[in-house]
């Protein structure tokens, strides 16, 4: 038990390995249901707990389709960013965190599609989310309000996950985008004080 | 790592960090440094609540509690606000660890309070000069 204030060495993975590792957990959750078996009513990410269910109740892995939601929920919100960036010039770079950011998850996502789990492909993001944003600051609150939305829903598929390797990641993910969403707003305060 | 593993596991960081928290707000300036004081007094606040409340789950299953060791390592040089900050930001990162590691072992409810614990201290970072990572509590997701 580590009882000092160094950091926490973990592990020694390369992200495949551990991706791997979650496939190997989906793969063995079913197993696991006896202990894991409390779900929460409106845990589910965009598309709500109706697609959860339709997959469950289907014989699939509840978590193979989680991780489809979670992948649509990024997919759009990436989009959104993409967007407000392509829109606004001056937007272009403070927003280039948020995109790399869900890159980011997105890769480590799809790497778990391509080690071996299949799934439905993410929906293709809405367009035009940004409709009726008429100015960079309209558009960087649009942002920001569906960021936190994001950090929510990824909080809430981390509560709903099967697996615990997955629900780490996912809780991981949920904190990345919060802790953005913070810097982002010390840089603005700091650019207005 | 069993439910109560991590449990104690995270107590024990958190006695880590109410120990060198403890330590930092004695060396942090109010006058001359108010806003990393503040953060160090809020930090210490926070963890010594968390103590306190994993303490009581943890006898609540019917455990003992891990016990705070007598001393911890803190840095022989905290002469200023850097290696202040920087020390703080090594506990947050512990911290974060090990609450990612409790989201992994628990379920429900108490994996909802971990998923946030391990929010706030992604966030707290930043009140010591971090810096944001894109998976934080579990970096071996990053590509290096």
């Amino acid at each position: 038990m580590p009882a000092s204030p160094r950091r926490r060495t973990a592990p020694v993975l390369t992200r495949r390995a551990a991706v791997t590792a979650i496939v190997a957990g989906l793969a063995g959750a079913s197993a696991c249901d006896d202990h894991r078996s409390t779900r929460h009513a409106g845990s589910g990410v965009s598309g709500g707990s109706g697609a959860s269910g339709g997959s469950a109740a289907a014989g699939g892995d509840p978590d193979v389709a989680l991780v489809e939601r979670v992948r649509t929920e990024l997919a759009d919100v990436l989009a959104l960013a993409t967007e407000a960036g392509t829109r606004f010039d001056s937007l272009r770079g403070p927003l280039r965190p948020f995109r790399d950011l869900h890159r980011a998850h997105l890769a480590v996502l799809d790497d778990h599609r391509s080690t071996g789990s299949a799934g439905a492909s993410a929906a293709p993001p809405a367009p035009g989310q940004l409709s009726g944003a008429h100015s960079p600051a309209a558009a960087l609150h649009r942002l920001v309000v569906r960021e936190r939305l994001t950090q929510a829903r990824l909080a809430d598929a981390a509560v709903a996950a099967e697996s615990g390797t997955l629900a780490r990641l996912l809780a991981s993910m949920s904190a990345a985008v919060g802790q953005r969403l913070a810097a982002t707003a010390r840089t603005t305060e700091a650019g207005t004080s | 790592m069993t439910e109560i593993e991590a449990l104690q596991a995270v107590l024990a960081a958190e006695h880590a960090a109410v120990y060198v928290y403890g330590v930092l707000g004695g060396q942090a300036s109010q006058s001359a440094q108010p806003a990393l004081f503040s953060s160090v007094s809020d930090a210490y606040a926070t963890h010594r609540s968390r103590r306190d409340l994993l303490t009581g789950e943890i006898t609540d299953l019917g455990a003992h509690p891990v016990a705070a060791a007598a001393a911890y390592d803190v840095p022989d040089a905290l002469g200023g606000p850097a290696a202040i900050a920087r020390t703080a930001r090594r506990l947050e990162d512990g911290c974060a660890a090990a609450y990612a590691a409790l989201v992994e072992s628990t379920t429900a409810h108490r994996r909802r309070w971990a998923v946030g614990a391990l929010g706030d201290a992604a966030v707290r970072v930043l009140a010591f000069r971090g810096t944001p990572e894109m998976f934080p509590g579990a970096g071996e997701y990053t590509d290096h």
